[in-house]
């Protein structure tokens, strides 16, 4: 299929896999916990009458469903195969993404028998952003007019504070903030700020929690009377910008 | 990091809607399946697993504090649960473990923390009882690592085992909260119900005595913000103890509730529901007061030397002739303190969840 010669049939396993937490609706609160597949080390192995999701056993039982590794996979996925075929991926994608959910959408395209291919390759979308450390901050979305462009400068969403209190603030971010919510990888934020490269909504977001965690005397040297004064100055700006792109990666 | 300022629930942007909008986002990644972990790097399926569990984390105390539905179905989404490796790119040099065990165990903290609170709604399929969600309390508690736990930990300054800490014994508050809401407290006997009132007063007392070595130490705004909620609800079980008949157990919940108020003072501008926490006492404790003035109008004339001492409250009531028992504990006068200014609206005070009025 597609060129690919080590591709093989197998059955569908649609249904048959274990879902994590099934048990936890029954009404018999039994203490049991979840059995398990005997090949799964969870590392998390408590008894408890909750099912707090193990670090393994799901991937195990997405095997089953999708009876394929990654090592196994081919190179389209279904939902790529099928947005080739209508010939929309070059123009920015169909709008419905397809994960394999329990959809009519998605059991209409497993109905397609004719290789092993994953439902759906998550790898361009959750591979790290290069977009972050390269696209200069001066770049704009293309589908944002010089109308909004003035009526964000208008607005104040391209201010940043004095280069001093900003990286007080990242600072504030990095080290009061990432350790309690590693959200972000450390290496390409800490690249995408020395390159100035930071997109305008990360550099408002950091401005709000830096501002939000920072010691009271920070907030005493900048133009702001209290720190819930300073919050909401770079929570506004953060609004603007997102109402106005509407665009994450923005 | 937007859902960190508000709620502002008048506003069709606020911290449940930003919560929203980031799990519409991750669902239309595959955030939320573990499939999406098919493929991607080592450090990008740790970057993805720590974004899906903060937010899950989030919404969990975001519901739990205002009493919202969660945003997030757990059953319906595979993602595992945390471990150490999907911080391996963040921490590679084996600086700052405490950093990511920290950030498990409040995941797996989460996930009891959403039974706790669908306990509340009473629902016959998501009910649990009481003492399996204690003992999985205790066993969550028991499992922490060394380095996390107060006894363990070479400071009592360390800010995750300070954290998990608090958030235990806030747990542990929720848990026993609303006993006199649940339907099956009728049928509880009386044995029960004192031992639960009990385990909540401990929790409140480990709350709120932590409170001043955290505004001292200048720990407050280092806090992760679902620790605040444990001051709001301890000082609601202190204030239960209020009209204690017992002078003692009144005054020492008086104290206990202003330990709680000093730090939420504190935390105000970080943590915006502090304003109205606050207020919420406030009012309470007015009308005690003034219950407290008509009781003793009622009995005898009011004394020359009480009404003498002319006081008045954070509203700038005047609350002169009050019981000599009131007066000889001051309450913290917040408003001589600069910026009482409250964001959002009353509408967030309507929105917050029936914490305690049944008793107030």
């Amino acid at each position: 299929m597609d060129g690919k010669n080590d591709c093989i049939l197998v059955d569908s396993q649609r249904g048959l896999y274990q879902r994590v937490g099934r048990h936890r609706a029954q009404s018999n609160r039994s203490r049991t916990p979840v059995e398990a597949p005997a090949a799964v080390d969870s590392g998390t192995d408590r008894s408890s009458v909750l099912t707090i999701p193990s670090s393994d056993g799901p991937v195990l039982s997405r095997r089953l469903r999708y009876g394929a590794t990654h090592s196994d996979l081919p190179g389209r996925s279904l939902a790529g195969m099928f947005e080739d075929f209508v010939e929309e991926r070059e123009r920015g994608g169909m709008g419905i993404i397809l994960f394999g959910e329990a959809s009519p959408l998605t059991f209409a395209l497993e109905e397609h028998t004719g290789d092993q291919a994953c439902f759906y390759d998550a790898r361009p979308t959750l591979s790290s952003n290069k977009q972050l450390v390269d696209r200069p901050r001066e770049i704009h979305p293309p589908h944002c007019s010089s109308e909004d462009i003035a009526y964000l400068v208008a607005k104040g969403a391209f201010t940043l504070p004095d280069p001093q209190t900003f990286q007080v603030y990242f600072d504030t971010f990095m080290t009061r903030f990432y350790p309690l919510y590693t959200i972000v990888n450390r290496s390409e934020l800490l690249e995408a700020h020395n390159r100035n490269t930071l997109p305008w909504i990360m550099l408002h977001g950091i401005c709000l929690i830096g501002a939000t965690f920072c010691d009271a005397s920070v907030i005493h040297r900048t133009n702001y009377k209290s720190r819930a004064e300073a919050r909401q100055a770079y929570y506004r700006r953060s609004i603007w910008y997102s109402q106005t792109f509407k665009n994450p990666n923005y | 990091m937007l859902s960190f300022l508000g709620p502002q629930m008048n506003s069709v942007y606020n911290a449940c809607s930003w919560l929203d909008f980031a799990f519409t986002i991750a669902e239309s990644m595959g955030i939320h399946r573990s499939t999406s972990s098919l493929g991607v790097s080592t450090k990008d399926k740790g970057r993805v697993k720590r974004l899906w569990w903060t937010l899950a984390v989030r919404d969990a105390y975001c519901a739990a504090l205002l009493g919202r539905p969660f945003r997030i179905n757990i059953p319906q989404c595979d993602v595992s649960m945390l471990e150490l490796e999907d911080f391996a790119s963040e921490f590679a040099d084996g600086q700052n473990q405490d950093s990511a065990f920290y950030q498990i165990e409040v995941a797996r903290l989460s996930i009891i923390a959403r039974a706790i609170i669908q306990r509340r709604f009473h629902s016959s399929d998501v009910y649990v009882d009481l003492t399996d969600l204690q003992e999985d309390l205790q066993a969550w508690r028991s499992q922490l690592p060394p380095g996390l736990t107060l006894q363990g930990s070479t400071s009592n300054k360390n800010i995750f085992a300070v954290s998990l800490e608090l958030l235990y014994h806030q747990h542990i508050i929720l848990l026993h909260f609303d006993r006199a809401n649940c339907p099956s407290s009728s049928s509880m006997s009386r044995t029960a119900n004192i031992a639960s009132a009990s385990s909540a007063t401990v929790a409140a007392q480990a709350i709120a005595s932590s409170a001043s070595s955290l505004v001292t130490n200048h720990m407050t705004s280092r806090l992760p913000h679902e620790v605040f909620m444990g001051f709001f609800i301890s000082g609601i079980v202190y204030y239960r103890q209020i009209n204690s008949s017992d002078p003692l157990v009144s005054q020492i919940a008086r104290a206990s509730l202003d330990n709680c108020r000093m730090l939420l003072h504190e935390a105000r501008d970080a943590w915006d529901l502090a304003h109205w926490s606050i207020r919420i006492f406030d009012f309470l404790l007015s009308r005690a007061q003034d219950q407290a003035l008509t009781v003793q109008a009622e009995k005898a004339p009011v004394d020359d030397h009480t009404s003498d001492r002319a006081a008045s409250n954070v509203f700038g009531e005047d609350i002169s002739g009050l019981h000599q028992q009131d007066l000889s504990m001051d309450p913290l006068d917040f408003a001589d303190l600069p910026d009482l200014s409250i964001p959002g609206t009353f509408d967030d005070f309507l929105l917050m969840p029936n914490f305690f009025l049944p008793s107030a």
